[in-house]
């Protein structure tokens, strides 16, 4: 009896010590950082093999810069090649890292020289050797350590009109008939 | 005996740990206490602001945003909007999109921080950029990151997709040699 009465104390506070320092579920501020780490390297070097650390294979990115979701790793990796092209002296910064149970909130900025055919959505833009810088968010969320869904979101009118596109109102209408 | 005086330390380094992980963890557990009411009121002062807004209320600004908030739309902008060009702009807006809905997708709060992803939509009912007004419907996403003292907003850093708006205005983009 005596045994059982030191041990029970003895694994209450495990189980305190323990659940104390858990903390809230998900990821860690360090643990987001190493993973931006991760990202950052993976645009800087042109290594997209390292995405496979920290992006699950089904991830669904929400880019605002894509029409439509990018769905699966295999295709977020081909959207980003399309940049790689274009900007082949990329840079990404991870500017802030924030965190809250499972989700990363990511502000970066992105500085570029387009010397490469850039491939869009909006068509293929010729090499205009101008120099560019943007920044953007991020907000990811988690499962099991890798990044599962992604909203991000830049200013990519700002992009297009750094690379020397203009914005215009709509050619006025010719004056409709007069009705009798 | 032999029993006693391995009982006697154990006990003793039984109550030790206790006794200091009682007021330690009481110490954490009201300073989380705290923080977690901070962080409700926060999220609650910029669901408000939304929720104002979306009833047409411009003078919001002046009550929520502290008179020296920093506006940065996106969030690399070197000129932040200040309290008075927030709601001199937010006026403008109104002209041109008397009519705003926020649907918040999704709101935490971290510290003094509360992040948003919000989808923003209106109808172009006045003069926007030179444009006379369409009737047409905009929708778009954007993550909006507040920092809150006291009680008041004192940063906000934003991104959105301003590409998406302007489209669906009906702007036009065009190439820098002009032709498609």
């Amino acid at each position: 009896m005596k045994k059982k009465f030191m041990v029970l104390p003895l694994v209450f506070l495990l189980c305190l010590t323990f659940g104390c320092q858990k903390g809230e579920e998900g990821i860690t501020e360090e643990e987001a950082k190493a993973m931006g780490d991760v990202y950052a390297k993976a645009r800087n070097e042109v290594n997209l093999a390292l995405l496979d650390e920290i992006y699950a294979p089904n991830v669904v990115v929400h880019d605002c810069s894509s029409p439509e979701d990018i769905i699966g790793l295999e295709a977020l990796k081909e959207y980003y090649s399309y940049t790689h092209k274009a900007f082949p002296d990329l840079h990404a910064t991870i500017d802030e890292t924030i965190v809250k149970g499972d989700k990363i909130i990511w502000v970066w900025t992105f500085k570029a020289t387009h010397t490469g055919p850039f491939h869009t959505p909006l068509g293929d833009i010729p090499p205009t050797d101008n120099k560019l810088q943007f920044s953007g968010v991020a907000i990811d969320r988690m499962d099991e350590g890798k990044m599962v869904e992604e909203w991000v979101y830049f200013n990519v009118l700002d992009v297009l009109m750094q690379l020397g596109f203009t914005l215009n109102p709509p050619q006025p209408q010719k004056p409709p008939e007069e009705k009798k | 005996m032999k029993k006693l005086f391995m009982i006697l330390p154990l006990a003793l380094i039984l109550c030790f740990m206790v006794g200091c992980q009682d007021k330690e963890a009481m110490a954490e557990l009201e300073a989380m206490k705290a923080q977690a009411e901070i962080e409700e009121q926060n999220k609650e002062i910029v669901q408000k602001f939304f929720a104002e807004i979306d009833n047409g209320n411009v003078e919001i600004i002046k009550e929520l945003f502290a008179p020296n908030v920093a506006y940065y739309f996106p969030s690399n902008n070197p000129e932040p909007y200040s309290q008075e060009e927030s709601y001199e702009y937010m006026k403008m807006m109104f002209n041109a999109f008397p009519k705003w809905h926020h649907r918040i997708e999704e709101l935490f709060a971290v510290d003094d921080i509360v992040i948003a992803r919000v989808v923003d939509s209106s109808t172009h009912e006045g003069e926007y950029l030179g444009m006379p007004a369409t009737g047409n419907k905009v929708e778009f996403g954007e993550i909006l990151i507040y920092r809150l003292e006291n009680g008041k907003i004192v940063e906000i850093r934003g991104e959105g997709d301003m590409l998406g708006f302007m489209q669906q205005l009906g702007m036009e983009l065009k190439p820098k040699e002009g032709e498609k």
